[in-house]
């Protein structure tokens, strides 16, 4: 043991798989375990092997302080005298991944880790933008080249060739260059090649490296033309790599995947349902209550709009179902599932806010609201007015003439407040008027006329007065209209 | 056709008479109000007024009789051209919105600002929050509305045509602040005469005389 320490401490350059006996070095710990069972197989060795473990045991107790480790510290303790003694034969407790291995010493190698990655990151964006900006001096000039030797010129002032002597091997392919094989630059990197390890740039393809918007990545996805594979660039490998990295990270970037452009079209349609269903039960319900804002025709045109879009968010999803993931290898069954779960949401959707929807009212519906709300309204009012004479009768006095009503509502402490009976035409049909006429003034004048007439049947005289009044500002307002239509069509056509 | 302070002929009590106008959004409940005002009635489905209507209503004032001719114009956004016949000339106008809905309150506001530009200089307007009997969707809050009325100095009550709450009471506040025939003749004259100047010049702009 002490001669083990001894060497090691004179030969500390020493290390590798060493024979704890006779220091020979094995490449591997199979092979130090083969060399030790077939040449050291002796009585010897187990003191040797008793006084290496006990070395290391007595300083892992000094090393590691933790009592964390004490535990399991004991039992592979325990492994280890086990194996040795009890079974002296076989070496399987010293086999180092039989064991129960301690946790040794660890470092973080994150800090250098990040440090090489920035580098290469460093290293490869200095690279693209170096190109990316040749690329674009390369490019602005832009084909047609009708001289060949011009555009070599043109192209070697922007990016240094090196000397065609510098190589007499392409760097990709080994091949020596010869009067058949001849030597060709990267354009890009101005370094050599042969023409089998060219690539080939055309403009499109370098105006979507460039400025990947939707229109040139449609341009560059077209089959080139035979003038444009003319004439495009001559890249080697390396940078024909950066720049595809480069436009493909740009794009990831930039654009977005079909489903992601679908499922946005189809929330977009379903908020627009959402806003538009509840105008459309408004009018359905004012339609119901036979009300005049609306018409059938609005419900018709609200109702048809909703369906178009229920048509199109129908489609769409059923678009996205038909797409295939890209990348069949990965998540392609997540990606199917999310397609699928799209699809049911929708199909909830259209079904949930199809319930919604009230159905659209036919004409006889119409008609008949119309009639059941005249018939109510009249009903009511002639209830009223029963009500009314019922409690005229026993009241003579004209100042007395209130209803139970307007009486209850005169403060009682002001006494001399009352109300009195009012007077409104009541058999004017409105809606029969402003049936006739579209311009509110004319259908105005019909209504007051009608009121006119009316007060002059009761006898109200006031009231004829004021109507009479009223109808002859409406007539000149009228005139005055017409005037200046008039007035506005002469100037038109002047 | 403005302002007629006068005598009814074979009554007892002096009697004056003042015109109204009702404003505000559509569906607020403008007919509604002065229906249970004129007639003690209400309509669960009132039809959506066309033009204006017309009403009156008498009401007994510590012995006078005050007569309201009440025009009742439509809410609906194609009849607003008519609006301004009716408030022209018109010494009293409730400007009424739906407490349950804040935009009739913004309109209303509009209605205010545009009489306070256009209608009578001495016009009584008359904030009315109508369908108080629905407070439990209120949107629009009670302190508001009185701050902006007391901002505006207008009269203010909350109404409901349906239980008939504050209604007769809204008009009859409008009523004690109309200028009479017994409380000051003289004011009541010039005002008068400032309404009729006010015709007169209406006349000329015509172009036309009617009278």
């Amino acid at each position: 043991m002490t001669s083990l320490l001894g060497r090691a401490e004179d030969a500390s350059v020493q290390e590798g798989f060493l024979c704890p006996v006779c220091l020979q070095n094995c490449d591997s710990i199979l092979q130090l375990q083969w060399h030790v069972e077939s040449t050291h197989n002796t009585g010897i060795l187990k003191s040797h092997v008793k006084d290496f473990f006990g070395k290391a045991k007595r300083f892992i107790r000094s090393g590691v302080d933790t009592d964390r480790l004490d535990g399991s510290l004991s039992h592979s303790q325990e492994h280890l005298d086990r194996g040795i003694s009890d079974d002296g034969d076989s070496y399987i407790g010293s086999d180092p991944f039989q064991w129960e291995n301690d946790l040794g010493h660890e470092r973080s190698h994150w800090e250098y880790f990040l440090t090489r990655r920035s580098q290469t990151i460093d290293k490869v964006v200095v690279e693209s933008n170096k190109l990316l900006l040749r690329l674009d001096k390369l490019v602005k000039q832009g084909p047609p080249w009708s001289d060949q030797n011009k555009r070599k010129a043109f192209e070697k002032k922007i990016v240094p060739w090196v000397e065609d002597s510098s190589s007499k091997f392409c760097r990709f392919c080994q091949e020596k260059f010869t009067l058949t094989n001849r030597k060709h630059h990267c354009r890009l990197c101005g370094k050599l090649l042969c023409n089998k390890c060219s690539f080939y740039m055309t403009y499109s393809y370098c105006e979507c490296v460039l400025n990947p918007t939707p229109s040139n990545i449609e341009a560059s996805k077209k089959e080139p033309t035979d003038e444009e594979i003319a004439h495009a660039l001559r890249v080697c490998k390396d940078c024909y790599d950066l720049m595809e990295n480069h436009k493909s990270r740009v794009q990831e970037e930039t654009s977005k995947p079909m489903v992601v452009q679908l499922y946005e079209k189809i929330s977009e349609v379903m908020e627009m349902v959402q806003k538009i269903i509840p105008d459309y039960n408004d009018v359905v319900e004012c339609l119901q209550n036979a009300g005049e804002n609306y018409t059938l025709e609005d419900a018709n045109t609200r109702r048809s709009k909703i369906l178009k879009m229920f048509d199109m968010i129908d489609s769409l999803s059923k678009k996205i179902l038909t797409l295939q993931p890209k990348d069949k290898a990965t998540n392609s069954a997540t990606t199917v599932a999310l397609y699928r779960r799209i699809r049911a949401n929708v199909v909830r959707f259209l079904q949930e806010t199809s319930l919604e929807l009230k159905p659209l009212p036919s004409e006889e519906d119409l008609k008949r609201w119309k009639d059941e709300r005249r018939t109510r309204r009249l009903e009511e009012e002639r209830k009223a007015r029963a009500q009314e004479e019922s409690k005229q009768k026993p009241k003579s006095s004209p100042v007395r003439t209130l209803t139970q009503e307007a009486l209850k509502m005169v403060p009682k402490t002001h006494g001399d407040e009352k109300v009195g009976k009012g007077w409104t035409p009541s058999s004017i049909d409105q809606a029969s008027v402003a049936a006739m006429t579209d311009d509110p003034l004319l259908q105005q004048m019909n209504i007051i006329s009608g009121y006119l007439n009316q007060a002059l049947q009761d006898g109200k005289w006031d009231e004829a007065n004021v109507l009479e009044e009223n109808l002859k500002l409406l007539q000149r307002e009228y005139r005055e209209q017409e005037k200046r239509k008039n007035a506005a069509v002469a100037g038109f056509y002047e | 056709m403005a302002n007629r302070g006068s005598h009814k002929p074979n009554g007892s009590s002096p009697m004056c008479q003042f015109k109204l106008v009702l404003l505000g959004e559509s569906a607020v409940g403008k007919s509604s109000l002065v229906l249970r005002f004129v007639k003690g009635q209400f309509h669960e489905f009132q039809e959506s007024t066309i033009g204006a209507a017309f009403l009156t209503q008498t009401v007994v004032l510590d012995d006078t009789t005050l007569k309201f001719e009440i025009w009742d114009t439509a809410g609906q956004e194609r009849y607003h051209s008519l609006a301004p016949m009716y408030y022209r000339g018109s010494q009293a106008a409730v400007v009424v919105y739906d407490i349950t809905n804040q935009d009739t309150f913004a309109r209303a506001k509009t209605w205010v600002r545009e009489l306070e530009k256009q209608g009578s200089p001495n016009i009584v307007i008359a904030l009315a929050g109508n369908k108080a009997d629905m407070a439990n969707k209120r949107m629009v809050e009670y302190e508001d509305a009185q701050a902006y009325a007391e901002e505006k100095s207008l009269l203010f009550m909350e109404t409901s045509a349906k239980t008939a709450m504050n209604v007769n009471d809204i008009f009859l506040a409008i009523a004690k602040r109309l200028p009479r025939n017994d409380d000051s003749g003289n004011r009541q004259r010039t005002q008068g005469q400032h309404l009729e100047d006010k015709d007169r010049r209406e006349v000329k702009e015509g172009g036309c005389c009617s009278k």
